[in-house]
């Protein structure tokens, strides 16, 4: 089967189902449940968004659902406006009302998001309860009118499940469009490490508000379509907390991550309290007790189990066996098999010029008393290997975290090329040109190899929301030329034939070796490593150097600390030498080595240990 | 608007917020022992009200003894509901435990229907029902009751966490797990008597807040996330911090629904908690946490 009949299988299989199904359920009480699920299942593709990709926590899901409801029905009812043209409205007020929850809860994670988000959710059911001039207080809205085609009224819920079903095939659609795009990648990384994520260049506050709005706007269409279907009826009491966790639990129930997951989920729990409407008054205790057994024994919802089958990995395999992705691997693994020149294990040749990179100033940081780093002066070079080092607790961190953009200087100024870059964001400054790995290695473990490299371009692309959803020709060849170049940075760094293998199943070693790649593809003018040398065994640390001695050769200069003096003293061209946040001494290898009050600072003096 | 209006609304918040900062340290103890928000918190306030309620009621068992019988079932149902919401998920991360306990908290309350009824209870009251007269001021005599009960048991609680070896265990497995568990102590142990003891201060606020309110399913979900919110206003985590938040968050609840408007009295809550996550988001008391790069 080609590649373009592959592709018809899923529009045919869902045109079908969605002719067939009206005429299977022929009772409208189901057909109302399955428009019912249809709302859910929208609104809990949302909540994956900003939970599963974006991985922020939000138990107000329930509260924009019933924005986008009341937003349509006041619209419809009072303003005599089309149920057709009152859609966007539903969507875009439930997303300002994300943008409102976002800014207040950006810096916040785990538990108090939990409660900011449930906070926000009780304020916006107050609202609807107590302004009723506005939405009728606790009376609710009734008879909201139906959409009209023509002169057919979609009344009945036979018919309304056309646009109901229409609507979750095109949200679900962009969902998982979304995920493989600049700006789902971008999500994903600051669910797996926020910081990371920054020094990568994705500006963090920008996307996570981002993903609130695009989660309540989801909830809001979510609601329009159950303002205009079942009962034409909605009231304040529909949309609660507990609303809220219920939607939680369908998200999670489905699949944390997972775009079909969500909608399964949704179905299951609107079907289930039915099914167990023979339980009578105790349903929700059964509800309840469901709940906690699935977190007990299912902790990756149905799309974890599902995924795991040999079944669905056979079929995966089938499916992705000749995507884009997998085409332009199986193309660089040819070119590489022909020629066949792995890189030629040279000694260095850059050298370094006496042209200044970085200009860093009086240079300070405290933490309350605890001077970290106290007024250090220092330069890089162009094109030269320079290691910072100094015993444990020196400030060498400190100022690789001040220096991307991590920690805000208390005082002092970091020049890149003359341009001052001191306090500046993380992502901003990866803009200028400064790229890190971590000591303790930061990868976006969840992720394969190919999207952590792929995210490390993220400074150097642009394509935005509506282009990683739509994907025009721009998108989709600038996507083409990110891989590209992601696969060269692999192969680079020794990391071929490991493309689509998920990050954190690599060996230690290459980890590094990916962090390496993933700040090499940001294209940097300065390269700072912190302890890269740490956890490598004798033959990787030999080939660490040979790597830098390449990168060094393709023009980036390196800021380096180390605490193997050995690897120091062998690839510096200029060392600078800390002790409790102070300079102490600069130079070369060999005048820092002789330096007396370098050797006191290490090995320490007798008056100093008395 | 006069002195003995603000006065008396004065004792009515701190009775109120004594309420919130015993719920709310029940939070606490459990975060700090075991890094885990137990959402099923104000359910811990509910079911005892019920349980006191029909010991009351239906057996006719008087005031003191079904204290007593109440502090020890909860103590139970502590030790029962941590090895079935956070035992068995205890290594799996944030989100399983938050969504188990609400699980959890939604089946007490349906339980607590099935069992007991749909109807409202009336507690029986301990204190007469006529306001006292203190200097001109009107005061219902179980605020009183309420704030000398909650002073006695933060009394108590500090010497037991300063004093007794019990305590310095308690306090030994919240700080470090591991170390706690290379000097001999029990873990496992310690962290189902949080829970009990946590679910006992519940105890405490479902009978001292009975007589005011009806009980009723729903009582314990708003004095849940009034309670959580006191403890991120004091600074999650802090023990003085949940205390003085709990009082505050009262206070100001009486203050703003008298002055302002009595419709968004549960709002005034969640807007504080927000500007002050916004402002200073490691509360009064909490230390600033950052991550190490």
């Amino acid at each position: 089967m080609n590649t373009r009949t592959k592709r018809l299988v899923i529009p045919v299989v869902l045109v079908v189902a969605v002719l067939a199904l009206p005429r299977l359920v022929t009772t409208n009480y189901w057909m109302d449940l399955i428009n019912l699920s249809i709302s859910f299942a929208v609104a809990c593709l949302g909540l994956n968004i900003v939970l599963g990709y974006a991985g922020q926590l939000s138990l107000a899901q329930a509260a924009f659902w019933g924005v986008g409801a009341y937003c349509s029905a006041i619209l419809t009812t009072q303003f005599g406006l089309s149920p057709w043209a009152s859609m966007f409205p539903a969507f875009f007020v439930a997303a300002s009302f994300g943008v409102l929850l976002g800014i207040p809860t950006l810096k916040l994670s785990g538990h108090y998001l939990a409660m900011a988000t449930i906070g926000f959710g009780i304020i916006v059911q107050l609202i609807l309860v107590n302004a009723i001039w506005l939405t009728n207080g606790s009376d609710g809205i009734t008879t909201i009118p139906s959409p009209w085609i023509g002169s057919l009224e979609l009344k009945g819920p036979g018919d309304f499940f056309y646009v109901a079903a229409a609507s979750l095939i095109l949200f679900t659609w962009g969902a998982i469009t979304l995920k493989d795009s600049r700006v789902g990648r971008a999500f994903m990384a600051i669910r797996e490490n926020e910081m990371a994520a920054g020094t990568m260049g994705v500006d963090t506050t920008y996307y996570k508000i981002t993903a609130f709005a695009l989660s309540a706007g989801y909830a809001g269409f979510g609601g329009w379509l159950f303002a205009h279907s079942c009962s034409h009826y909605i009231s304040p009491d529909t949309f609660s907390f507990d609303q809220s966790v219920i939607l939680l639990v369908m998200a999670v129930l489905g699949g944390n991550g997972s775009a079909i997951g969500s909608i399964v989920g949704a179905t299951l729990l609107t079907m289930l309290p039915e099914m167990l409407r023979f339980l009578k008054d105790s349903y929700m205790m059964f509800y309840a007790a469901g709940i906690v057994v699935i977190m007990i024994f299912m902790p990756t919802g149905i799309a974890g189990l599902v995924k795991t089958m040999p079944v669905s990995l056979r079929l995966r395999a089938w499916w992705n066996a000749d995507s884009t992705a997998a085409r332009q691997v199986a193309a660089a693994d040819s070119t590489r098999k022909s020629s066949d020149a792995a890189l030629p294990a040279t000694s260095r040749v850059c050298t370094g010029s006496d042209q200044v990179l970085l200009t860093v100033q009086g240079l300070a940081k405290h933490f309350g008393g605890l001077k970290a780093v106290d007024g250090v002066d220092m330069k890089v070079r162009r094109g030269e290997i320079q290691a910072l080092i100094g015993p444990n607790g020196s400030g060498k961190t400190t100022i690789l975290n001040m220096l991307s953009g991590l920690y805000i200087p208390t005082a002092g100024e970091i020049t890149l090329e003359g341009t001052s870059i001191s306090g500046k964001k993380p992502h901003m400054i990866t803009a200028h040109g400064v790229a890190r790995t971590f000591q303790n290695i930061r990868l976006f473990g969840e992720l394969s190899v190919l999207d952590n490299v792929l995210i490390g371009q993220h400074s150097r692309s642009k394509a935005g929301l509506v282009a990683s959803l739509f994907r025009p020709v721009s998108q989709r060849a600038e996507e083409a030329a990110m891989r590209k170049k992601a696969i060269e940075m692999l192969e680079f760094v020794g990391l071929h034939g490991k493309e689509f293998s998920q990050a954190n199943s690599l060996p230690y070693g290459r980890q590094r070796m990916l962090e390496l790649a993933r700040a090499l593809v940001s294209d940097p003018k300065l390269l700072l490593l912190d302890e890269p040398a740490a956890g490598l065994n004798a033959a990787e640390t030999e080939a660490l150097v040979e790597l830098l001695y390449h990168i060094c050769d393709r023009g980036i200069t390196i800021l380096l600390v180390e605490h193997d003096m050995s690897l120091v003293m062998n690839v510096s061209d200029h060392i600078t030498v800390l002790n409790f946040g102070q300079k102490i001494a600069e130079g070369s290898a060999e005048e820092v080595e002789h330096n007396q009050e370098v050797i006191d600072a290490y090995l320490g003096t007798e008056v100093g240990n008395a | 608007m006069d002195w003995s209006t603000n006065l008396q609304m004065v004792v009515a918040g701190l009775a109120m917020g004594s309420i919130y900062a015993l719920v709310a340290l029940g939070f606490v103890l459990i975060f700090n022992a075991v890094n885990v928000v137990n959402f099923a918190q104000g359910e811990f306030a509910m079911v005892p009200a019920f349980v006191a309620v029909w010991l009351m009621s239906s057996l006719n068992i008087p005031f003191p003894l079904t204290c007593v019988i109440t502090v020890i079932f909860m103590g139970v149902f502590g030790i029962v509901f941590q090895r079935i919401a956070y035992y068995p998920l205890r290594d799996r991360g944030f989100l399983p435990v938050v969504i188990s306990t609400i699980g959890v908290g939604i089946f007490l309350k349906n339980g607590a229907q099935i069992v007991f009824g749909a109807e409202p209870f009336a507690m029986t009251r301990p204190t007469d029902a006529t306001a006292l007269d203190i200097l001109g001021v009107f005061v219902d005599p179980q605020y009183i009751v309420i704030i000398l009960c909650t002073m006695v048991l933060l009394a108590f609680q500090h010497f037991f966490f300063e004093k007794t070896m019990l305590g310095k265990k308690m306090r030994a497995t919240a700080q470090d797990k591991q170390m706690a568990r290379l000097l001999g102590i029990r873990v496992a142990k310690m962290i189902a008597i949080t829970f009990a003891y946590s679910s006992i201060l519940g105890a405490a606020a479902g009978i001292l807040v009975g007589p005011i309110f009806f009980v009723t399913k729903d009582m314990g979900a708003m004095i849940g996330l009034k309670a959580f919110c006191s403890a991120i206003l004091g600074g999650f985590g802090s023990v003085p911090g949940a205390i003085l938040g709990g009082l505050f968050l009262g206070v100001i609840e009486v203050f703003g629904s008298y002055y302002i408007s009595s419709a968004y009295r549960d709002a005034f809550a969640f807007i504080i908690m927000i500007l002050v996550l916004l402002l200073r988001p490691q509360g009064f008391f909490g230390e600033k946490i950052a991550e190490k790069a």
